[in-house]
């Protein structure tokens, strides 16, 4: 049930993040928790994909914790449902996909220092 | 193929039957996948050389599942009096992923790779020389963490007069800590091979080599030392 429950407000907050533009001082930042990622060779394949985006600004993928977070460039947004299509082309599998009100770098920044 | 080749020919069940069983163990138990090809859309360079083999194959993935290439290969067959007898092959590969497993903190998967082409032979010790036509089968499957690696691989060639080139794999393994995809991710790796060529071939056995695998991004190096000496693997995706 609180399997349900997350999944439903995850799914909640991701159709937000695409029906809506982001806040004033929020840079739309989406992060994808990716299932299988587990070497360089399945990043670097995501990675490619993605920085081909026209939208796409910082990105930073994080192998241990299965992490894709992706900014979005100046005056654009992250269209989730087109960067989970690209993750799955690329051969993997997205498990949940949240906006966070943070930049890419602050997003490194604290999942190094974990 | 006569009555006496398709013995040998079946033989090669019974002398790989070790670690083929452990092989099909590994898929049976959902452990899968080394990458003989790479992402969608990107190309993969793979160099392996070790004292008696070198090879260069290069594939391009027009699917998620299929990578259509080419592959240059030479082995040296052991042959009485401490010689070697050269074989040196050309052909056309096609890489199938049959499944992948994207597990929270794992990846597994399962391979076929089917080659075809040209092999020139030089004969001598009671071989002939010449040239023909050859087939391959290869079964990979391989079961990855950011921590922990485990493969195995079993490939089969054969081409006229009874020629045969066998090798079946396991390697398993571990990275030393969690590296970022940034840096440089470094693994203790330790394969053990085992090779059957033709009939009466001089030498078979299994062969034990300790590597060192580094990668980063798109750069994977493995390089070991076993008791015929060196060996060197790099693959680069594109």
């Amino acid at each position: 049930m609180n399997r349900i429950l997350t999944t439903l407000a995850l799914t909640a907050a991701a159709l937000a993040a695409q029906a809506q533009s982001p806040a004033a001082g929020d840079p739309g930042t989406i992060r994808f928790s990716v299932n299988g990622m587990v070497c360089a060779f399945c990043a670097q394949g995501i990675e490619k994909r993605l920085t081909k985006m026209p939208e796409t600004g910082p990105l930073y993928i994080n192998l241990a914790q299965k992490v894709v977070a992706v900014e979005p460039k100046p005056g654009m947004r992250i269209d989730i449902e087109k960067v989970k299509a690209e993750i799955v082309e690329a051969g993997y599998a997205v498990s949940a996909a949240q906006a966070v009100p943070m930049t890419v770098a602050a997003i490194r920044t604290q999942m190094r220092a974990k | 193929m006569d009555l006496t080749g398709l013995r040998h020919a079946l033989d090669v069940s019974s002398l790989l039957r070790p670690l083929t069983l452990a092989a099909a163990t590994l898929a049976l138990c959902g452990q899968a996948a080394a990458l003989p090809m790479g992402p969608y859309e990107s190309s993969m360079l793979m160099l392996d050389s070790t004292p008696a083999t070198r090879s260069v194959s290069v594939n391009h993935a027009v699917a998620q599942t299929w990578a259509p290439g080419v592959t240059l290969q030479r082995w040296e067959e052991p042959a009485a009096h401490g010689a070697s007898l050269l074989r040196e092959g050309a052909g056309l590969s096609l890489t199938h992923r049959l499944h992948r497993w994207n597990l929270p903190q794992a990846q597994a998967n399962l391979w076929l790779v089917g080659e075809a082409g040209q092999l020139r032979r030089a004969g001598g010790h009671g071989r002939s020389a010449g040239e023909g036509g050859y087939g391959a089968l290869a079964f990979m499957a391989d079961y990855e963490t950011t921590r922990v690696y485990a493969g195995s691989s079993l490939k089969l060639l054969r081409s006229g007069g009874g020629l045969r080139y066998d090798v079946a794999r396991l390697r398993t393994g571990f990275s030393f800590w969690e590296a970022e995809y940034e840096g440089i991710q470094p693994w203790f790796i330790v394969e053990a091979a085992r090779t059957r060529y033709g009939v009466g071939s001089m030498r078979e056995g299994t062969q034990l080599t300790p590597m060192l695998r580094l990668i980063h991004r798109r750069w994977f190096v493995e390089a070991g030392v076993n008791r015929d000496g060196g060996m060197f693997n790099l693959m680069f995706n594109h």
